[in-house]
């Protein structure tokens, strides 16, 4: 029992109602791990995330979180599960009518018992880590796409949440904020022990940090191969999957 | 001072419910030792900071033993960002003449920029002969504010009817003049009041609509892509609506009068009256005039109200709340234009002698 993954799809199918996306999905994801889900523009990545964090059911199969089913959890299990989850969507998804600060804080206000002052400071160091100190009482309108992504970065870290899903972290940020965020989430993983999954296809933030990638395929419906992003590149038996870490155009 | 194995959320929270002013009281040093300290997360980080700070203010002398490097690494960044952006001195509000200023001159901006935009959508109106107009979107507008809109106009004319012959019937009684009530209903429908609460109706219904549509669209930069395309968004976007509001207004106006006369109707019936005597009544009262001017009225009103709720769209600003005020603000304005057109078409049909 004490190395039960943390996430686990069993012959997941995934899509909404009578769109199905993905027919049979497998995999595994340990406590700790960084994992980026791969696959070609299109194919259900963000869609799998949804699955995952139930915010839609599964059409068939089964998430399992450290266990436990996640169509079936109810109550304050499915409530704690979601707790220990933080999630960051690909547009950001701030709220317009607070700033910045106040939404990094709006989670820690809701679901913490701190005093405000260490609530405040805990925001404002988020926010440090991201680099967007400076724009704490900015509007999320005043801010850059790159901008909001990173102060959404820092919102979904607020609660100190055990598995934290990244929907295209770095996708339109400069190289150098890039690989502060990559180093961010490296810490994250190695010195708190959290649980990363990324959805990215930027390579260097792949052989950077991955301990493994999962990647998705269209039309088999399923997972294609799975391994460490040098397993991937120099060994994996699909060629489509060499050529993807080799950044070459099929064919 | 001995902290816990775990310093996270949890134990920070227990801590501080606990109290902790003893710690200060008193001291001229803390020594926290962080030797037991196995797990710490970014509350854990943040109470650090914070008793730093706590001990720098109160003049104590603060000292960690056995913080890792990595933790001492992260205050520190911490602290040269934060001392690095101290928050920005408010600007001195202006003087009241000036704001004064501002405020008129911001009032005339607008104003040009209100009739700037009338001049854009009639000048676009050539493009309706120029074989470019889209139709279909005019259609679909048409719609949804003009064929959807008929079962809630008609039943709020309907119910005007009723309470109007309702009410005006009892002190009509007291001089045994209600056989009056059905020409009272009938002028009161036909000039004003079927055409006001329709307007009224429309401007809660399409105009609030075209402005969160349009609104939305501008959030999501789609008006940024029709102006990059070569494209304007008054023609585009406004035109076919303001267009389906103006030929809309009219007819919805002329349903909600014809289903208040019935509702009048019923109230005289119940009177005792018969159904000849009141149409009788209604001819006698109300000519054909009356219909005429209220219907040019209405296209007017119609036009008022969906330029009104397209231009708060096209004028939103780029988040969820802004727009919410562009709907709201379509809503109100839309009425109180009513309410202005209305003035000026009773001075205009008064001079004209109608």
């Amino acid at each position: 029992m004490s190395m039960m993954p943390a996430i686990r799809c069993e012959h997941l199918a995934t899509g909404y109602g009578n769109n199905i996306l993905m027919k049979d999905v497998n995999f595994e994801i340990q406590s700790g791990e960084i994992v980026f889900i791969l696959g070609s523009s299109g194919c259900g990545k963000s869609t799998l995330i949804k699955h995952i964090i139930g915010q839609v059911p599964p059409i068939r199969g089964e998430v399992y979180i450290h266990g436990q089913a996640m169509s079936t959890a109810e109550g304050d299990v499915r409530e704690r599960i979601l707790r220990s989850f933080g999630m960051m969507y690909q547009s950001g998804a701030l709220f317009g009518n607070l700033s910045v600060l106040e939404n990094v804080l709006l989670p820690l206000e809701e679901f913490t018992r701190l005093p405000r002052e260490i609530q405040e400071i805990s925001a404002r160091m988020k926010l440090e880590q991201v680099g967007l100190l400076d724009r704490a009482e900015a509007m999320p309108s005043e801010l850059s796409g790159g901008q909001k992504k990173r102060a959404a970065i820092a919102r979904a870290m607020a609660l100190e949440p055990s598995v934290l899903f990244l929907d295209e972290p770095s996708a339109g940020l400069d190289p150098i904020t890039s690989a502060n965020i990559d180093a961010l989430i490296l810490r994250l993983s190695r010195e708190l022990g959290k649980t990363i999954v990324i959805v990215s296809h930027e390579l260097a933030s792949i052989e950077a940090i991955a301990d493994r990638a999962i990647y998705l395929d269209r039309t088999s419906g399923g997972v294609l191969d799975q391994g460490t992003p040098r397993y991937l590149r120099e060994e994996s038996p699909s060629e489509v999957i060499r050529h993807f870490f080799n950044r070459r155009a099929e064919g | 001072m001995q902290l816990p194995e775990r310093l996270t959320q949890e134990t920070i929270s227990a801590f501080c419910r606990d109290g902790f002013s003893h710690l200060f009281e008193g001291r001229e040093q803390l020594t926290v030792d962080l030797s037991h300290v196995q797990c710490i997360d970014g509350a854990g980080v943040a109470f650090l900071w914070w008793l730093r700070m706590r001990c720098k203010k109160q003049g104590i002398a603060c000292e960690f033993r056995h913080l890792s490097p990595s933790i001492e690494h992260q205050l520190a960044m911490f602290t040269q960002a934060h001392q690095s952006h101290l928050p920005m001195a408010r600007q001195p509000s202006a003087s009241y003449p000036v704001r004064v200023g501002e405020r008129v001159c911001r009032m005339f901006r607008h104003l040009y920029e209100v009739i700037a935009y009338v001049g854009e959508l009639l000048s676009h109106l050539a493009t309706l002969f120029a074989g470019h107009f889209r139709w279909s979107e005019c259609r679909e507008a048409f719609y949804r504010a003009g064929v959807q809109a008929v079962p809630v106009v008609m039943m709020i004319g309907f119910l005007l009817g009723l309470i109007l012959a309702f009410q005006s019937a009892i002190p009509l009684e007291m001089f045994g003049a209600e056989g009056f009530v059905g020409g009272l209903v009938g002028i009161a429908l036909v000039r004003e009041l079927g055409l006001i609460i329709t307007a009224i109706l429309m401007a809660g219904r399409t105009g609030s609509a075209f402005a969160a549509e349009i609104g939305t669209m501008k959030v999501n930069e789609e008006l940024d892509a029709l102006e990059t395309m070569g494209l304007y968004p008054v023609r585009f976007l406004a035109l076919p609506r303001v267009l389906a509001g103006t030929l809309a207004l009219p007819l919805l106006s002329l349903f909600a009068t014809l289903a208040g006369l019935v509702g009048g109707w019923l109230v005289m019936s119940i009177l005792g009256f018969s159904l000849h005597y009141y149409l009788d009544q209604l001819t006698s009262f109300v000519a054909l005039g009356d219909f005429v001017g209220s219907f040019v009225k209405a296209f007017a009103f119609g036009f008022a109200v969906s330029a009104v709720g397209c231009r708060c769209g096209l004028t939103a600003e780029n988040d969820a709340s802004g727009v919410g005020r562009a709907t709201t603000s379509a809503v109100v304005t839309g009425i109180v234009f009513v309410a202005m057109l209305e003035g000026v078409f009773s001075i205009l049909f008064y001079a004209m002698g109608w």
